[in-house]
């Protein structure tokens, strides 16, 4: 039966599963160009000067790519799960309703993280051809919240078009976009280095509601 | 007969109107049973308590033996549903809808559903949201009894679509029901196509129930008499054994569960001249109108 669900949500991201991860390539592809460049024409001195004491970020063009696949991904699965009432369809199917729900939602998160890793793995390999490993480690600290912002974008805007009642969408909406926010705020390296677990603690807020929002639905949005 | 669905003192409603009042039936097993009304009737409210989709005020609803708002998967098998309007998968294609739904069915059979969907002379690789209303009640009805249900629930089937597809619609089901002995239960507004089709029947009205029984019983028994309008007759309300009435400008018509004499007895007892009252032949959808009115 799972893997009637998985062919489910296969058919749904099959087409547009590449574009994100197209997105962290553009993203990639900027970030290795303002290495090269400083590196290779105003010199390697500059860009030591740059990152280790002006803190410049040459890849901050990755920042919103977790928080746009979690856009990308929720849309593209829920919304053609969710108009006209459609997620009866999957209420009816004959398995537990709180299983389908979290492994649609578990199929979503995994490409976000699927894309996620790739932006990382691909900004280690372009710092690590540039710099030492030690500002490898700052870069992924530094990207990690970005990164981690992708987890309540994703399932905020799922909460959001699953959600039957307005007040309620709204809410959600406003609570995500302001973790979202507070997760991209900054560029700083290494900004949130010590306080990534509380972050990540608090992005788990968002996986009980979308529990909540499937009931709400599920009985007509009323309790 | 075992009941496969039972509903008891079912009320519900939205802010202060209320759409269902006490409503109570039973759904014996095998045939097809009509849940009928106008419009506003409480139909769809019905159909979506009982398929947990909507929590009830009070009452209860046991469809299977389960109660509706926690119906087990492993039931849920065993429940063909239509969902108003053919609502499916868009993104889907023909092909891949049936590939989809068979691995959640043990008795499924694919023969079923392309026999059915390929009289639709439409490719298989076709997505479900680029047919049409009737193409896709096809292949809806065709998911359903690929399933192989036991009891199967047609929420307003006849949405949308034409009188062609609307037959071809009854066609298959009707033939489907009397090889295997599905249970039905179906809602729809075009009354007209139900009377060829149901066994037995609810009509309901302002969530209460009007009549509940066999279809040709009801048929049998519920009559209309036409009388010239008079100043006597204006002042007729129902009760005794007027049931319905229904006033034009030069006639009224009486409804009622009995014959010519117990009729024009109770009638002339109130003073109204029954001298041309005449017996009204009536098809399924004038009882239909006759007992809900027109408005």
């Amino acid at each position: 039966m799972f893997a009637a669900l998985a062919y489910k949500e296969w058919l749904k991201l099959r087409l547009v599963f590449w574009v994100p991860l197209g997105a962290v390539f553009v993203a990639l592809g900027l970030a290795l160009v303002g290495f090269r460049h400083v590196n290779e024409i105003i010199g390697s001195t500059m860009l030591w000067y740059d990152v280790a004491l002006l803190d410049k970020v040459f890849y901050s063009d990755l920042k919103y790519v977790a928080v746009f696949a979690a856009l990308w991904f929720a849309l593209f699965q829920f919304v053609p799960e969710c108009t006209g009432k459609r997620l009866r369809l999957l209420f009816h199917l004959p398995v537990p309703r709180r299983s389908a729900v979290y492994f649609m939602v578990g199929v979503g998160m995994s490409c976000v993280v699927a894309v996620c890793l790739v932006a990382a793995i691909g900004v280690a390999c372009i710092v690590g051809a540039f710099m030492p490993v030690e500002a490898v480690r700052t870069v992924l600290f530094t990207c990690t919240p970005w990164f981690l912002a992708g987890i309540p974008a994703y399932l905020g805007t799922v909460l959001m078009i699953m959600e039957p009642a307005w007040p309620h969408k709204f809410l959600h909406g406003a609570a995500t976009a302001l973790f979202v926010h507070e997760l991209t705020t900054t560029s700083m390296q290494g900004a949130y280095e010590y306080s990534l677990p509380i972050y990540a603690l608090a992005c788990l807020l968002w996986v009980l509601p979308i529990e909540l929002a499937a009931f709400r639905f599920k009985r007509g949005g009323a309790w | 007969m075992e009941s496969i669905i039972s509903c008891r003192d079912l009320r519900h409603g939205y802010g202060e109107k209320v759409v269902l009042d006490g409503l109570n039936f039973d759904v014996e097993e095998g045939g097809i049973f009509g849940l009928l009304g106008k419009n506003g009737a409480g139909k769809t409210t019905t159909i979506n308590i009982l398929m947990g989709f909507l929590r009830p005020l009070s009452g209860e609803c046991r469809v299977l033996g389960e109660p509706s708002h926690g119906i087990r998967p492993e039931v849920r098998r065993d429940i063909g549903l239509l969902h108003e309007k053919f609502i499916q998968y868009d993104f889907m294609s023909i092909k891949e809808i049936e590939r989809f739904h068979s691995r959640f069915y043990p008795k499924w059979e694919r023969g079923v559903f392309f026999d059915l969907v390929s009289r639709l002379e439409v490719s298989h690789d076709r997505r479900i949201g680029r047919m049409s209303c009737g193409q896709r009640s096809q292949v809806v009805l065709g998911l359903i009894m690929a399933q192989n249900p036991k009891l199967m629930i047609l929420d307003d089937y006849s949405m949308g679509l034409d009188v062609g597809y609307r037959r071809l619609f009854l066609d298959f089901l009707q033939e489907y029901v009397r090889e295997r002995g599905t249970t039905v239960l179906l809602t729809s507004h075009v009354v007209q196509d139900l009377d060829k089709l149901i066994d037995r029947m609810i009509i309901i009205q302002q969530g209460k129930v009007l009549v509940q029984g066999r279809k040709d019983e009801f048929l049998a028994s519920f009559r209309q008499f036409r009388l010239p309008s008079s100043e006597a007759l204006d002042r007729l309300g129902t009760g005794g054994p007027v049931v319905a009435l229904e006033r034009e400008r030069s006639a009224t018509s009486v409804f009622g569960y009995c014959g010519r004499a117990e009729m024009a007895a109770h009638l002339s007892g109130l003073g109204i001249p029954v001298e041309d009252m005449a017996g009204v032949p009536m098809e399924f959808e004038d009882a239909f109108i006759g007992i809900t009115g027109k408005y």
